[in-house]
Formats: C-alpha cells, structure tokens, sequence
C-alpha cells in the first residue's frame, strides 16, 4: 500500500517536472501603492501579465506605505520569505542596505534585461547605489507640487496671461497672495497637511534647498554652520501661514486634501501622487472647478523641490535563494516596467526611464510638463542610514518641525532640538 | 405577634396567572403550612405577603395595617429562604447583625439580641465563621437566627427543610415546632411534604393549580379532605380511589358496586349525594384490611413490608387495584390470593364537580 | 449554594499512595502539550530576547556581547524615561476608570430585561469585537481638525476646533478614553456574569433587612463581585502596560517622542532602527514591570478581599 502509494508519488512528480520547468515564473510583488498610483500600476501589471501569458506572471500584493512596509520588508528578508521584486523609495535605500535588507543587481544582469546606467540621469542612477553597487533600478521622480483652483486664483488676479499661476515667487509675495485668496473669500489661502512630519518634511526640504541648505553636510553633521538659520527661515515660511490663520493648523492628509477639492482652500502643496484624484474627479465633474499643478515657486534663492524615485529593487532571501530563472524574470519585469512607465506618468510621477521621459508623448502629457522642471531641480533627501522614508528623520519632523509650523514650537528652538536629536543618534 | 389577612389577592405574570382570588386568615401566633405541588403558586403567595411579589389584585394586611403597598422590610415579617441566602461574605454574627443595622439599632441592642439567638440556635461557637465553612444544618439555623433577631410579627419559611437530608430534617421539624411553642410567632411554613405540614402546622393550606383547595387543621384535612386532589396529595400511601358502578341506598346510607361486583356500605348519608349518581369511591389504606372474612378478593401484586404494618397491593379482578394494609407480620406473598375487608364507615366519596363526601 | 458539609470533623480515609505510576503517565500526556506549546511560544523566546539584550545586534542576525551596556544606556536614555511614564500615565487614566464604568454599566445592564437588556450589552460589547484600525479611523474622523462632528461640540466649550490628537496634553488622555470606549465590553461582560452569580435570593434577603441601595452596593454587591474586580483590574493592568497600536496610530506622524509607550520604544529601536539589542533591552525591563505590578496588584487587592 504505501510502496505503491510512493511509487505513484515519484511518478507524478516524474512526470510534473518538465511541465514545472517550462511553466510560466511567477514573480511575488510587493508595493506601498495604495491610493490614485495604485490602480494605474495595477493596470501595468495586468497589462504587463497579458503580454506575457504563460511566461512570467505578476502576483502583486499591495501593504501600508511607510514603516509598516519597511519593517515588513526587512524581518521577511531576513527569513527569506519576502517577494521576489518590490517597490522601494531610494531614500531608504541607504538604511535597506545597511540592515541587509536588498540584493545586490549586476551589471550583467541589468545588461540581460536590456537596462543600462545611461537610460537614466545620473544622480537618479547614483542614487540607487550604495557604496558602488547597484540595489535598486529607478522607476520614476515625484515630488511635491503646487495643485491651484484656477476659478478662485483667476478672481484674485493671480493667473497670468499664459494661463498659468503668477505673481507666487518670494516668500512676502506667496503670503501676500494667500491673504487676498483668504480676503476673497476663501477659508484658508493654503491647505497644507500639517498634522505629520512627512509631509512637512517635504516641503520644508524644497525651501532649504532654495537656499542651498544642508541638512546633512559632507562630514556627517546635521545642520551645521548657517544651515541651522536657513532651516529655521524654511520653517518659519510655513509657520507664519498657520500662524496667520492662512492655512489650517495640524489637519491630517485626507482633510487637507478635501479642503483643496472642497473649494474651501485654493492652493494645496502635496505629492504628485494625488494628480490622479484630481483628475478623476474632474473626469466625473466633481471638483467643480478647474485645477492645475505648477512646480513649487520660488520662495529663496533659485527653484528646487524635495523629490525622491520609486525604484525598484530585489530582497534579499536569506537560507531561500532564488533560481536564476526566477532572476531573470524579475530583471524583466523591472525592465518592461520602465519601457511601459508613460503610462505611469498618469499617476502624476515622471518617469526615471530617459527614453520615455524624453518621448514627444510625455512633454506633451499635462499636468506633468507643467512641472517637469522639477526633474532638474529636485533636491533628494541626505544619503544617510537616518533619511529617507519612515527614518528616523522622519521621526523628527513630526517630533520637531511639525509641532514648530502649528505653534507649538519656536522655530529656533525646535531646529536645534531636531539637529541635537539627529546628532545624538549618529553612531 | 399579628395576624395575616388575604383578601381577593391575584398575581399574573403577563398572560399566565398564578394567583387568583385568594382569601384567607392566619390567626396571631398560628403555625400555617402552605401545602401543594411544585408550580402550585404557594411560594408565590408567601413572597407577596413578605413584599418580594407584587400583587396585581386585593388587599394583604398584617395585623391592623394594610401592607401590600409596603417595601419587605416595613412589613415587619422575617423570612428564610429555601437555600438560606446567607451573605456569603459575612460571618455569622455579621449575616445576624446586618438587618438591625440597617435600622440603626444600638450597638449594644444588637450584640445582645444576637448573642441570645446565637445561644438558641446552638450557634455560639460558629459565631465568626463565614458561611461556607457551614454544614447544611448549621447554615439553616443562622437563616433562623437572622430572622429571629428582627424580632418580626410573623417568620416566613420557604421550604427550609427542602435541602437537608432526610435524618437532619425529621431533627430540624422537631426544632421548628419547639421553635413555635417557644415564641409563638405567627408563622407562615410553605412545604411539599405533606409530612411536614402534617406535623408543624396548625393549619394547613392546601394549594393546587394556583387555588386553595382546602383549609383546616391537620386531622381535618386527612379525615375530611374537601377534593379528590387533597384526598390523594394527603397521606401516604395515597387514598385508594375506585369507579362506581353503581350507587344504591341501604338504611338512609349510601351503598357503592365497585367494579369487580362487590358491594360496600359507607358512612354517607345518600341523601346528601347527587342524584345522578355518578362518584368516586375513595378510601385509605388503612382503612382496607385483609382478613380471611373480607367480602373482596384478589391478588397480591406487590408487598411492602414496614416493619409496623405491610402493605399490599392488590389486584381486583377488574384489573383495578387497592392498597391494603395488613399487620406487620403478614404471611401473604407475591401472587397469593387474599381477602380485603373494606371499611366503608370511613370512605369517602367523590361527585363529577370534585365535591367531597365523607362519612359522619 | 451547596449543602456540603464542610464543618464535619470526619478525617478523610488516609490514602496509602498518592500517586501511581498511570496516573503519573496520564498526566504527562495531558499537559505535555501544553508544555511544548509553551516552552517552544514563550519560554524559548522570552530567554533567547533576555540573551538578546546583552548584546549590540540587529534586530535579526548575530550581534556582539556587550554584558548590561544596553541597560546601562537604557537608564539614561531620556526617550525611556518619556516611554516610561507615558505607559504609566496610560494606566492610570485607563485601569480604574475603565474597571469602574464596566462595574457601573453592568449593573445598569443588569438591572434591564429580556431584549432590552441584550440590545444595551450589544451597544457596549460591540466596540470590543472592532479591529484597532477601525477604531482608529472612526475615532479620527469624528475628532478631525477640520470636518470631525464632534468638533462642533468642542468649538462650543473651546471657541474653536482643537486638534485633539495634535494637542500634547489631550492626546493620552483622549486615546486613554477611546480605549476604554473600545475595550469597556469585555470587562462588563465579567462583571454581568459575575453579577449573575450573586443569588437573587440574597437581594430578596437584603430587601427584607431593610438595606438601602447604596448600602445594598457597598456592604453586599461590591464584596460579592470583589474578586471580579481584581481580575479585571489585573486583566486591564497588563493590557494597558501593553499599549501600543492605539497610540501609534493617534500619534503616527506627530509628536511620537512625546507620546510614546515603552512598546512603540521597542518597535522603534528593533524593527525602525534594527536594534535588536537595545529593543530586547527594553522588552526585558517592560516584562519584569508587568510582572512586578500584576503579582503585587493582585496579592494587595486579593488580600484586601480576603479580609
């Protein structure tokens, strides 16, 4: 009974293996999308599974952004039981590498799957590097943006004769500009998420690197020299906004965005990451308004607008490698995404890929052309274990500059707090 | 010391009621037993004297005042519960105290009324133990002793015996009557067991299907029982009932066929009977004997033997069967054919409207 | 309330073996798993964490021994103390008043009938039966800044909206009482069911004593139902010394050095920073305190009980 029993295992296996051996990869998929990006990548991965039936096939998994997918990610890696390819910031990258978290992709490997260095800009191809090596591919640039209700700023006389915002550049002339937005009628001049650190991280960042700030100079100090005083001139921009009642104090990201939609606040600063819920709802005719998206203006010195990349990268699989097939299929897949990333644009990002980005259909596609100067002047954040994505610097602009840009805190004093705790936890 | 009146009370829980029309009297320092069935309403009609039940209809009073409208405890009346309901988190001598604190009775008062309850009761030594470190019977007697400190108008008893066994409580009733001679309370004792009732009450209430039945002092109830239900419920063995067949008058008194033929004379005048003639013929055991004269023969089916008396069931020719009594010697074994004489002068006998007649 | 005759003086019969060699076997292999389950689930894991934090190591993977260093830095980390007596603060404002309001609550509840009564229960219960997530985003829509219903309510006493959970000292004491919202069911659950174990007969004793209400609470209900409230409070006790999901999430984004429990210093240090020494140090330290208030809270309350 059992011989036979045996026997009947090992021949269906027998008879299994080359069917297993020509079927089709599946690559496990991990992503943060959850919100308007989310459903345009869901729709590259379907397109990308159609395209290739019965050779690779994408099984995508969509978990938390931030620290809840980043702790995932790195105890899963750890026991070899993460996905095959994931989505990463390369902020993070840095703090990924260090805990062991990714693995390293070769040239030769990248060179398989039709990818090079030189299909990308170079500070964003660097930035996907530590110490040399390649961790991740990058997928796309997104920042932050000025989203704008072009009825209200129209009736202040704020859109020029291009049809585009003006009269925003200069930190008095902005305040000036929310003041005869709030004047007109509205309830805040600007909606802004003040209730977290990360969004006011991002737009904290943008005006220091206006005014070529450092947050984290060549020697590893935090906010050394006048850096400390640029940083607090950032934070008081936002702060005098609150303060002045021009816009909301500690409002958490979906009211912040719904005082924008909700015509209640004319100018909103978010990621480009909400350019889909703006578009659909104008598709569906419930904005009830016309909207656009600029490049944050110029409050200091020269233009420059925090920006990180979505990459992509591979975890490590401690004790569980897999096949070089299964490698190569992933390899492939990062690369089909990257060729197929106009697509991605629609979710509001510019795409990393120079080919597309260079592509007639893109310089074309609105409102992402509008602000595609950003992608020459965006500021990513330091390079450090402490930066990036749910990091410790993080942690520290809602320890610090949050509560500075609700009042809560002198701005002075809450930078060197930021700076003295950031310090404290270089090792 | 007071009396207890009922007048017209009823009680119905939503649609179904079990109380209806009650009336009745228990006379100052009276020991009344509430007697019937499970499911009779004679709790119920003992909690609605102590006020735990409100009552949808009439009046009660204790003494000269008018109390259904009193909480329990301005009643003046003191129960104790089927399982005893002692605090289990009190000792003895705080379970007694507890209630005459409650008034704001001198500390003095209450040491010296539960020291003299304590010392009735045998409970001295226990004095400080909680509950659980009780036996049954001890239990039972600080329930007692919480109701006799209160020094109340009337006790309550709720089945108090109901959860001894059964050498403990034939001791416990003893100490219930003295208990009654000694204080000459009025007292209100609700019971199943006929037993019991028998043997404590004055009086005795006999319930069933939420009505008084009957109510009268033990001798009463036994010898003259004014339903077939209170026929049957007192006694035991229970009464021997047997269909009539026919009823004929010899000499002004009521003549009865039993099914299988026989003819007995009873004490009971016919003239008192309903004409239509149709009624049960009742009677005790031991007012069936068997003797070689007896007029009625049959067989043996079962024979208990009491030590005092044996009892044998007989099986009549018709299949009925009567229980018989004989001495406790008896010779008679399973399945010998005896004799039964049946004394009609203490039969009693049954009309279709459950009126009884009995014999005198 | 049984008859057993505990007050008999009759020594039991003298038993020649206590145990024999069945028996001893059959006892084995009912608690061997058991044993297994836990030895493998909790005494192998708390060990290999206690080992964990004398050492300098990521959160997986080797590391070096470094002896008590992390609980040398541990004692002079200030973020330690600020998680430390946040918890306690937490407990403070959680424990009592939710033991209380359970109490107060169930004998509401208990005092209803029929369908009433199971429709109110359901009301308290059903808050318990939510995932924190959801607690989370109700709780945070009704208390937004901008479009929460109660903030309406809180302009009328406050002149105007307030950012509960963006405010330093409203935020423990408001997730201290969405916690109690949240968990209040379950303890007025053990508190029903111990109130359902008081004979009503003992209420109908005390009703022909003559107690009043309140003495009915104090000297009869609150004693009977005393060994309910020390499982409750122990219960509460170690759950809120565990708190971290609600204040996580109220704080995510925020002040989190500020508000901060010991638990979301462990997942900072082991799972954000990957120190897995230092985050075992202080898992070490919260388990010894647990330990330490539980065992005492229960004896003190239990001895008082006892009384």
């Amino acid at each position: 009974m059992m011989k036979s029993f045996l026997k009947m295992a090992l021949l269906s296996t027998a008879l299994l293996m080359p069917a297993v051996a020509q079927a089709q990869e599946v690559v496990t998929w991990w992503d943060f999308l959850g919100g308007g990006d989310g459903v345009r990548m869901k729709a590259l991965i379907e397109k990308f599974n159609a395209e290739n039936a019965g050779k690779i096939e994408i099984q995508a998994t969509t978990l938390e952004w931030g620290t809840p997918f980043y702790t995932k990610v790195q105890t899963s890696a750890a026991i070899g039981e993460g996905p095959d390819v994931m989505t990463y910031h390369l902020s993070r990258l840095p703090l990924g590498v260090s805990s062991g978290a990714l693995s390293e992709i070769t040239t030769d490997e990248l060179t398989a799957a039709g990818l090079s260095g030189a299909d990308f800009a170079e500070s964003n191809w660097k930035a996907a590097q530590v110490d040399g090596k390649q961790y991740a591919v990058p997928f796309d640039i997104h920042s932050v943006v000025l989203y704008y209700n072009k009825d209200k700023l129209a009736a202040a006389g704020l859109i020029g004769d291009n049809g585009l915002p003006t009269g925003l550049d200069g930190v008095d002339n902005f305040k000036a500009a929310l003041q005869k937005l709030k004047d007109g009628g509205s309830e805040y001049g600007i909606s802004i998420h003040s209730a977290a650190g990360d969004s006011q991280w991002r737009i904290f960042y943008s005006l220091l690197g206006q005014q070529d700030g450092q947050f984290l100079d060549a020697d590893g100090n935090f906010l050394s020299g006048d850096n400390l005083d640029k940083a607090v001139k950032a934070t008081t921009v936002v702060a005098d906004w609150v303060k002045d009642g021009l816009a909301p104090a500690a409002t958490e990201y979906p009211a912040s965005i719904a005082l924008f939609t909700g015509g209640k606040a004319p100018l909103h600063i978010n990621g480009v990451w909400e350019v889909p819920t703006m578009t659909d709802l104008a598709a569906k005719g419930e904005l009830g308004f016309e909207w656009g998206a600029i490049a944050l203006p110029t409050f200091f010195d020269h233009p420059a607008t925090w920006a990180d990349s979505h990459s992509f990268a591979i975890p490590n699989r401690v004790g569980n490698e897999v096949s070089p097939e299964k490698r190569a299929a992933v390899l492939q897949v990062i690369a089909w995404m990257n060729k197929n990333s106009l697509a991605w644009a629609d979710a509001g990002h510019i795409p990393a890929y120079s080919p597309v980005r260079d592509s007639e259909e893109f310089k074309t596609k609105q409102p992402n052309a509008t602000y595609s100067i950003l992608a020459d002047t965006a500021v990513f954040d330091p390079s450090s274990v402490l930066a990036g994505v749910a990091s410790p610097v993080y942690d520290a602009a809602g320890n610090y500059l949050m509560p500075a840009v609700n009042g809560e805190i002198d701005p002075q004093s809450a930078m060197e707090q930021m700076r003295d705790d950031l310090q404290g936890q270089v090792e | 010391m007071a009396d207890i009146r009922l007048v017209n009370v009823s009680k119905h829980f939503g649609q179904v009621r079990v109380i209806e029309n009650v009336s009745m009297t228990i006379g100052s320092g009276e020991f009344m037993v509430f007697l019937g069935p499970s499911g009779c309403g004679k709790s119920t009609l003992l909690r609605m004297i102590a006020g735990l039940e409100d009552i949808d209809g009439g009046e009660i009073h204790i003494g000269d005042r008018r109390v259904d409208e009193l909480p329990p405890a301005e009643r003046g009346v003191a129960m104790v519960f089927q399982n005893y309901a002692l605090y289990p988190h009190m000792t003895v001598r705080e379970n007694m105290s507890f209630g005459l604190q409650n008034i704001r009775t001198p500390k003095q008062e209450i040491a010296k009324r539960v020291a003299a309850a304590a010392k009735t009761l045998e409970l001295e030594h226990l004095i400080d133990r909680k509950p659980g470190q009780l036996s049954g019977g001890q239990r039972q007697r600080v329930a007692i002793g919480r109701a006799i400190v209160r020094d109340p108008k009337a006790f309550l008893f709720d089945e108090p015996l109901s959860n001894l066994d059964a050498g403990l409580r034939a001791r416990t009733r003893i100490e219930f009557a003295q208990l009654h001679q000694r204080l000459k309370t009025t007292m209100i004792f609700v019971t199943h067991d006929q037993i019991e009732a028998m043997t404590l009450a004055d009086r005795i209430v006999v319930m069933n299907n939420r009505k008084i039945e009957q109510i009268g002092t033990p001798m009463e109830i036994y010898s003259r029982p004014a339903s077939r239900f209170v026929a049957a419920f007192v006694g035991s063995p229970s009464m021997n009932f047997l269909a009539v067949q026919q009823l004929s008058d010899r000499d002004g008194k009521a003549v009865v066929r039993l099914p299988d033929n026989s003819e007995i004379l009873t004490g009971i005048a016919s003239s008192r009977l309903p004409s239509d003639g149709q009624v049960t013929f009742g009677i005790r055991p031991e007012s069936v004997k068997v003797s070689a004269n007896g007029a009625v023969s049959g067989k043996a089916d079962v024979v208990e033997r009491l030590g005092e008396r044996t009892l044998a069931y007989v099986r009549l020719s018709d299949n009925s069967v009567v229980i018989a009594e004989d001495e406790g010697q008896s010779r008679i074994n399973v399945g010998d054919q005896v004799k039964l004489d049946f004394d009609g002068a203490s039969s009693h006998l049954f009309d279709v409207r459950d009126v009884a007649y009995s014999a005198g | 309330m049984s008859a057993t005759d505990t007050a008999t003086d009759v020594p039991l019969p003298a038993r020649k073996k206590r145990f024999n060699r069945n028996e001893v076997l059959a006892a084995l292999i009912f608690v061997l798993p058991f044993v297994v389950v836990y030895a493998v689930l909790f005494i192998y894991p708390t060990l290999q964490m206690i080992w964990l934090s004398f050492h300098k190591a990521p959160l997986i993977g080797p590391g070096t021994f470094i002896g008590l260093d992390n609980y040398a830095k541990l004692f002079k980390d200030k973020l330690f103390g600020v998680a430390f007596w946040n918890t306690v603060y937490f407990v403070v404002l959680t424990v009592v008043p939710a033991t209380l309001t359970a109490l107060a609550i169930a004998i509401g509840v208990n005092r209803l009938k029929g369908w009433m009564q199971s429709l109110i229960l359901a009301c308290f219960f059903i808050p318990y039966i939510l995932p924190v997530s959801v607690v989370f985003r109700v709780w945070g829509w009704m208390f937004d800044s901008q479009f929460g219903v109660l903030q309406p309510l809180i302009a009328l006493v406050a002149g105007d909206n307030v950012p509960v959970f963006r405010t330093l000292p409203l935020f423990m004491p408001t997730v201290a009482f969405i916690t109690v919202w949240w968990t209040i069911g379950f303890n007025i659950l053990l508190f029903i069911a111990g109130l359902r174990n008081i004979s009503p007969e003992i209420y109908e004793a005390a009703a022909l004593d003559g107690t009043s209400k309140w003495r009915q609470f104090t000297r009869i209900t609150w004693p009977l139902i005393w060994p309910v409230t020390v499982l409750v409070l122990t219960i509460q006790l170690i759950a809120q010394f565990k708190i971290f999901d609600q204040v996580y999430l109220f704080g995510n984004g925020g002040r989190s050095d500020a508000t901060m429990g010991l638990v979301q210093l462990i997942y900072r240090s082991a799972f954000q920073k990957n120190n897995g020494g230092y985050g075992a140090t202080v898992a070490v330290v919260l388990f010894l305190i647990i330990v330490v208030f539980s065992v005492l809270q229960f004896q003190m309350l239990r001895a008082r009980g006892e009384k």
